[in-house]
């Protein structure tokens, strides 16, 4: 993650320096046809922006194609740079998922994603569960195993997040939905006609998540949510 | 600011506590530790676990075990360690805390993780002590990073059956934790502390003069008694810790074994027999078990308890049974809250639970039964009995264990009365920093002193007789409840020593003998009365005069943070010389 971030901005820096060079070959040309056409022009004063912007209209004016090559050739040469650049960064991961098959997901975005998994499976087997076919045990066994896999995912949740209902009524209660009710947290259904307020049965009260804190990772791959254990005899 | 900080460095979790000095009113909360919860994470917890995890080499890889302030640790304290302790056993060191104070050791030598083969490199308890602390102190700095723990006060609780030595190995493993001045304190009082603080000036209310309050601390590895007499002065309580108990290495965790070893027979009978790691699940369900069971509102007699399979065979090797009210009342009240009698004997020799080789675990499961020896010892008339019970620690957290060890109590003579209000898991280090604000006169003080009384043991002059260390007799030198920033001298009995050479006085101490006055000289004592600690040592350099012999008389201070020192001072100018414990002695 590091070595991609590292790469973004060895990107932006290359298109920065294409544009600081096209700009600066700009300026220098502009100020050369100046001196040429005013020996006394001097790179002081108030004046010297709006003489820059009158010199180079004027420049452009007189060669546009000229001067258009001064600007343009840092850019598109930095440019090409930094697509190489861009293009590493895709391809190197690539040929990495391939040597290592399966492909693993990886990046900044989805590592809390795994690393919530991680702390199912570590702290409550879920991924035990829901890999293993269960067809063939009885009703008995799988409560029994659900019973440990139950508290084991609870505390895994709990110890790291508030999860409370958005509507704290009983389920089957009678609830009013106002007028101008948010439809994020109210999913309305069943015969849903005219206009709001509605008065309706509480089905399901809801979950919000408040207070997430995930553990701070301090390296690993949070893809390997559990790895393979080997008991030394 | 100033902040007071209080550690409850326990035999199974530490906790620490702070508080600021320059509010009105001070709030005491919890520093949340964080710590490795797996190899690669941290997370912050309310508790740290006394454990240490000795990873090999291979596994260390490159990056090793970093935590957010330190970029490679070859070494991990915490719940990482504690649930590692559990696969790895030889690697992991647990109970540093009941290794300090084993004298039948030698306490500074590397011997921990016990027992665990050579090619794990292996520490002193003192060095995981330290250890522990310097977790504590660099998790803190890197919170605090405008407040340094070194540049606080901060307070350490040791148990008040912490014998001098374990108490100045406890200053010493500060100090390597780069905290070099802390104050100690004993737990049970930081437990009574804590009750004071949280039920507030009503406290006043809650106990009148004469009260003699027992302080129960049944932890996960050790219980604690501690005696607190309520009297009165210029018209208002005054509280004073009139006795300590002995070290008891009984605790929670025995009573998790316990059951789960009934339970695993009756498994065994059924003819499945568990696996260690299946044995580690079933411990787990048990605590969780106990737990269901003993709760107040619990109506139901079994709990239906599983063991998941390992591996990918997860329902198809899950293993069910339940574990029922008979199981818990036998393992868990009978075995460790039986009705007994003030006069009943300890059992010795008699074993409960898994017992780990090295430390001397309590012969005796029976909590009750150490209270009725506690009591018998520290309060033998009936007006010395206890009037209330105050409880602490994480198996005291449920009322059926408090008032059924209540009523046993009380079967012994006087009504006892349970002072509610207590915080059972954290109570220990809330209560170190309320102290700290005692200390400043911020609250009220248990006046205790030294809980002990110490001797010097003079060699009686007797022919020498091959293979038989002459008798000793013992030389009080100081006193039961001498109070921090007391000094006591004798000047009365003198000694002649020569200067250049070591010095060692052989030096005991006792929990009972608490009328003994400084300077009285015994000769016979019962075994159980009176106990010989390491020497005192120290060599008396003093240039010029080498050779010669000084006439010293012997003084005694405990300093402002509790610790005892002892002097030999010269009678006939300024030079003085202090006697330090010889740690590294092996008890004869």
């Amino acid at each position: 993650m590091k070595t991609s971030s590292g790469r973004g901005a060895l990107i932006s820096t290359l298109l920065i320096f294409g544009f600081v060079l096209a700009a600066a070959n700009a300026t220098g040309l502009s100020l050369l046809i100046e001196h040429l056409e005013n020996p006394d022009f001097t790179l002081v004063g108030a004046g010297f922006t709006s003489k820059i912007a009158n010199a180079v209209s004027e420049i452009s004016g007189r060669f546009p194609g000229y001067f258009a090559l001064f600007f343009i050739a840092p850019i598109a040469l930095f440019a090409l740079a930094a697509f190489f650049v861009g293009l590493r960064r895709e391809s190197t991961p690539a040929t990495a998922i391939e040597e290592t098959a399966p492909a693993a997901p990886s990046g900044d975005r989805l590592a809390p994603a795994l690393q919530l998994l991680g702390l199912l499976q570590q702290e409550g087997r879920l991924i035990d569960f829901v890999e293993e076919e269960i067809d063939g045990y009885s009703d008995d066994q799988v409560g029994a195993a659900a019973r440990t896999i139950h508290s084991g995912c609870r505390k895994a949740l709990h110890e790291r997040m508030q999860i409370s209902r958005l509507n704290d009524a009983e389920d089957g209660a009678s609830v009013e939905i106002a007028s101008d009710y948010d439809p994020n947290l109210v999913r309305l259904t069943g015969n849903v006609h005219g206009e709001p307020p509605f008065r309706g049965t509480l089905e399901h009260g809801g979950w919000r998540v408040s207070a997430l804190k995930l553990p701070e990772l301090t390296g690993g791959d949070p893809s390997i949510i559990a790895p393979a254990e080997v008991e030394i005899p | 600011m100033e902040l007071i900080v209080g550690i409850d460095l326990g035999t199974t979790n530490s906790v620490v506590s702070f508080t600021e000095t320059d509010r009105d009113e001070p709030e005491i909360q919890l520093f949340e530790i964080p710590q490795l919860t797996s190899a690669k994470s941290v997370e912050d917890r309310p508790a740290l676990p006394s454990f240490l995890y000795l990873p090999p080499e291979a596994e260390l890889g490159k990056e090793g075990l970093p935590l957010p302030w330190a970029k490679k640790r070859d070494y991990a304290v915490g719940t990482y360690a504690q649930s590692r302790g559990a696969e790895v056993p030889d690697r992991v060191v647990t109970s540093a805390k009941s290794w300090l104070s084993h004298s039948a050791t030698d306490r500074t030598a590397a011997i921990l993780p016990w027992g665990s083969p050579d090619d794990v490199a292996k520490l002193s308890p003192v060095e995981v002590t330290a250890r522990y602390l310097t977790h504590i102190r660099e998790a803190w700095d890197a919170a605090h990073p405008q407040a340094r723990l070194a540049d606080q006060e901060v307070l350490v609780t040791v148990p008040a059956s912490f014998d001098e030595v374990a108490r100045e190995l406890t200053l010493r493993a500060a100090r390597e934790a780069g905290l070099p001045e802390i104050t100690l304190l004993e737990e049970p009082q930081a437990a009574f502390y804590a009750w004071i603080d949280t039920v507030g000036e009503e406290w006043r209310e809650q106990v009148e003069v004469g009260d003699r309050i027992l302080v129960c601390d049944v932890g996960g590895g050790t219980t604690d008694l501690s005696l607190i007499a309520v009297g009165e002065s210029d018209g208002s309580l005054e509280l004073e810790r009139v006795a300590v108990g002995d070290h008891i290495l009984l605790g929670g965790d025995n009573m998790d074994l316990a059951l789960a070893y009934r339970v695993s027979a009756r498994i065994a009978e059924d003819g499945t027999k568990l696996d260690a790691w299946q044995f580690r699940g079933l411990i787990q369900s048990c605590r969780d078990a106990k737990e269901k069971l003993l709760d107040d509102e619990a109506s139901t007699d079994s709990v239906a308890v599983s063991i998941l399979g390992r591996g990918r065979k997860l329902v198809g090797g899950t293993l069910r049974f339940d574990i029922t009210r008979a199981d818990l009342d036998e393992a868990l009240l009978n075995g460790f809250f039986p009705t007994v009698a003030l006069a009943d004997e300890l059992v010795e020799h008699q074993r409960a639970g898994l017992q780990e080789l090295g430390l001397p675990y309590a012969a005796d499961a029976a909590v009750t039964r150490h209270i009725a020896h506690f009591l018998r010892r520290q309060a033998s008339d009936a007006g010395a009995m206890p009037t209330a019970m105050l409880f602490n620690g994480g198996v005291m957290s449920t009322s059926t264990l408090r008032s059924r060890t209540l009523d046993i109590v009380a079967s012994w003579g006087n009504p006892v009365r349970n002072l509610e209000g207590g915080d059972p898991h954290y109570a220990v280090a809330r209560g170190a920093a309320y102290y700290g604000l005692a200390r400043r006169g911020r609250g009220v003080r248990i006046r205790g002193g030294t809980a002990h009384s110490f001797y010097i043991g003079i060699e009686t002059a007797m022919p020498a007789v091959p293979g038989m260390r002459p008798p000793i007799k013992a030389l009080c030198v100081v006193p039961q409840g001498l109070e921090e920033g007391s000094d006591v001298a004798l000047p009365a009995r003198e000694f002649g020593l020569a200067v250049g050479q070591p010095v060692e006085f052989r030096f005991l101490s006792s929990s009972t003998r608490r009328d003994d006055e400084v300077g009285l000289v015994l000769d016979d004592w019962d075994d159980d009365e009176i106990e010989e600690l390491a020497p005192m040592t120290t060599t008396l350099d003093w240039k010029g005069h080498e050779g010669s012999t000084v006439p010293i008389h012997l003084e005694a201070r405990v300093n402002e943070l509790g610790v005892l020192e002892l002097w030999c001072v010269s009678r006939d100018d300024d030079q003085r010389w202090k006697l330090e414990l010889n740690v590294r002695a092996e008890k004869s």
